[in-house]
């Protein structure tokens, strides 16, 4: 079992604006998944991405992330740790905080995601990690 | 470690205007899955389709519920959504509007044989859909 790291997300020039899909990715020799976000919304920026995975290779299927969680650098017990969101980053009131989505089980092949954004540019990247 | 296996559980295009079964398969070497529901299109006067696995230990004689862990829908919206976690319907009496893709994830399927179970009620009722599962 070899882990593998997939780049999904990271735009020439590094910005997207409105909705779009990234190119599939294989996730055959993955069963278990992190999706990591790091990105530059700013305050007041919609931006919500999430994971699609293809029964057959046409039809996309929204997936909901286990657990979502968020980078802080508080002591504190952070919030916003929760549980079954479709979203691997979604709109937040703090920006420049990396997002992690865990998904314990992956049995599909492909994968892909899906976002929307407002008119405004924002930076993200995003790579996953597997075994 | 493993690619994933997809397996027809209700044909393309398949209409139904009645209670019904999918397909009765076997799954030798799947541990975990999903089932994607296509509804592509509903009609009829205040339709519901309801729609979701069983599994038998028996060969197919015997049919049990089985839970999923996660379900959603498949939405373009911008909004976070949450899945609905430990249900059974993966399709919940859905009405005339329910078009759309339907995912259920099943974390451990240590079971032998699936179907797909569903119920359709209303007047004139009619719902095209097919459902697939894929697992490794």
């Amino acid at each position: 079992m070899s882990l593998q790291v997939i780049t999904a997300m990271d735009p020439p020039g590094g910005e997207i604006q409105g909705s779009g899909v990234s190119d599939p990715f294989d996730l055959s020799l993955i069963d278990s998944l992190l999706v990591l976000s790091n990105g530059t919304a700013d305050v007041g920026e919609q931006l919500e991405v999430w994971l699609q995975c293809s029964i057959d290779g046409r039809k996309w299927f929204d997936v909901p992330a286990d657990r979502r969680g968020k980078t802080s650098a508080i002591s504190t017990e952070p919030t916003g740790a929760v549980t079954n969101k479709r979203n691997v980053w979604t709109d937040q009131t703090d920006s420049n905080r990396p997002f992690i989505a865990i998904f314990n089980h992956v049995p599909y092949d492909w994968g892909r995601l899906r976002w929307v954004a407002d008119a405004d540019p924002a930076e993200i990247k995003v790579t996953l990690i597997g075994k | 470690m493993a690619q994933a296996k997809t397996i027809e559980l209700v044909a393309a295009n398949t209409v139904a205007t009645g209670d019904g079964e999918g397909l009765k398969k076997r799954l030798p070497t799947i541990t975990m899955a999903i089932v994607g529901i296509d509804v592509t299109a509903a009609s009829g006067t205040t339709p519901k389709f309801t729609a979701w696995l069983q599994v038998s230990d028996d060969g197919g004689t015997t049919w049990y519920d089985f839970p999923a862990d996660l379900i959603l829908k498949s939405s373009a919206i911008a909004t976070d959504l949450t899945a609905t976690a430990n249900a059974r319907n993966i399709c919940d009496e859905i009405d005339e509007t329910g078009e759309g893709q339907y995912l259920a994830i099943y974390k451990h399927i240590p079971s032998d044989y699936v179907r797909l179970k569903r119920l359709v009620s209303g007047t004139t009722p009619s719902y095209t859909f097919s459902a697939n599962l894929v697992g490794k």
